[in-house]
C-alpha cells in the first residue's frame, strides 16, 4: 500500500484554448496538491466531467 | 476547483455555474477568469472563490492556490482510498465507527458491521483523519459522532452502531474532554 498524505485538489479549466491551461499549470505544477483533471470549451464535455470527480483521499 | 473563462466560452457561464451547482454532489469553487473587470460583480454573486484578469500574474495564481489550500484545509474531504497492490478500496469516513491498531495494521469497523484491515499503523492514520477522529487510546481512534456514553470510571466508551465498547486511557484523556464538552453543547443534559 503506498501513502501520499496530502490531500488531492482536482482542478479544471474551462476555456477555448490551451494557452490558459498551459499557464496555470505552469504554477499550479508547484503545489503538489493540485492536479489538472482537464479542459474543454464545451458545455457538456466540462459538464460531465466535474460532476464524476469525487475528492479522495489516497493512501 | 473551477477555471472559468466568463468571456463567452459557453453560451451562458453563469447558468452553467448554477446548472453545476444543482446536481454536483460536492460544491465546486470557480474562479472566473476574464480580458476584462465587467462581469466581477456577477461573479461575486455566484459565490466565485477570485476573479483573475489576462493576462494572468503568476503571482495572483500563487495566491489563489494558497487561498484555496487555506479554505479546502477546513473542509476536509469525506472519502478514504485504502489501496493495497491492485485493489483500491474507497471508504466514507462518515460510515466509520473506530479504528483498531492490530500490529502494523489497522482494523476499521464500519456502521454496517464490517471490519477491513488496511496494511498500515494507527498512527499514519491519525494524522490524517478528519478532525471528529479522536485517538483516545494507543489502540483506539473513535469517530466523535458515534460516541452515545462516556463511562469515566470504567475509563471506556460506548458507541452507536456496534457492540463495542471502546476503552480509554489517561495519556489521552483531553480528547476525551474534549468530546464530552462538544456532545455536551450538542445535548440536553441531565445531571443526577
Amino acid at each position: 500500500m503506498t501513502l501520499k498524505k496530502t490531500i488531492l485538489n482536482s482542478y479544471y479549466i474551462i476555456d477555448n484554448s490551451n494557452k490558459l491551461f498551459s499557464s496555470i499549470n505552469n504554477v499550479l505544477e508547484d503545489f503538489p496538491v493540485f492536479n489538472a483533471i482537464g479542459h474543454s470549451s464545451c458545455y457538456n464535455d466540462a459538464m460531465n466531467t466535474i460532476l464524476k470527480r469525487k475528492p479522495i483521499w489516497f493512501f | 476547483m473551477v477555471f472559468l473563462n466568463v468571456d463567452n466560452v459557453l453560451d451562458n457561464a453563469f447558468h452553467f455555474v448554477n446548472e453545476l451547482k444543482t446536481y454536483a454532489e460536492i460544491l465546486r469553487d470557480f474562479v472566473a477568469v476574464s480580458a476584462t473587470k465587467e462581469k466581477a460583480y456577477e461573479a461575486l454573486k455566484h459565490d466565485f472563490l477570485d476573479y483573475l484578469t489576462l493576462p494572468l500574474a503568476e503571482l495572483d495564481l500563487r495566491k489563489l492556490a494558497l487561498k484555496f489550500k487555506k479554505k479546502r484545509s477546513n473542509t476536509l474531504n469525506r472519502t478514504l482510498c485504502l489501496k493495497s497492490y491492485q485493489d483500491y478500496r474507497y471508504l466514507n469516513t462518515d460510515e466509520i465507527v473506530f479504528l483498531k491498531a492490530d500490529n502494523n495494521t489497522t482494523d476499521f469497523y464500519i456502521n454496517d458491521g464490517t471490519v477491513i484491515s488496511a496494511y498500515k499503523t494507527l498512527k499514519t492514520f491519525e494524522e490524517v483523519m478528519p478532525k471528529n477522529f479522536f485517538r483516545i487510546h494507543k489502540s483506539y481512534i473513535v469517530n466523535q459522532n458515534y460516541v452515545c456514553r462516556i463511562n469515566y470510571s470504567k475509563s471506556k466508551c460506548t458507541v452507536d452502531q456496534t457492540p463495542h465498547k471502546i476503552p480509554f486511557t489517561k495519556t489521552y484523556i483531553d480528547n476525551i474532554d474534549f468530546i464530552k464538552n462538544s456532545l455536551s453543547d450538542l445535548f440536553i443534559s441531565s445531571s443526577n
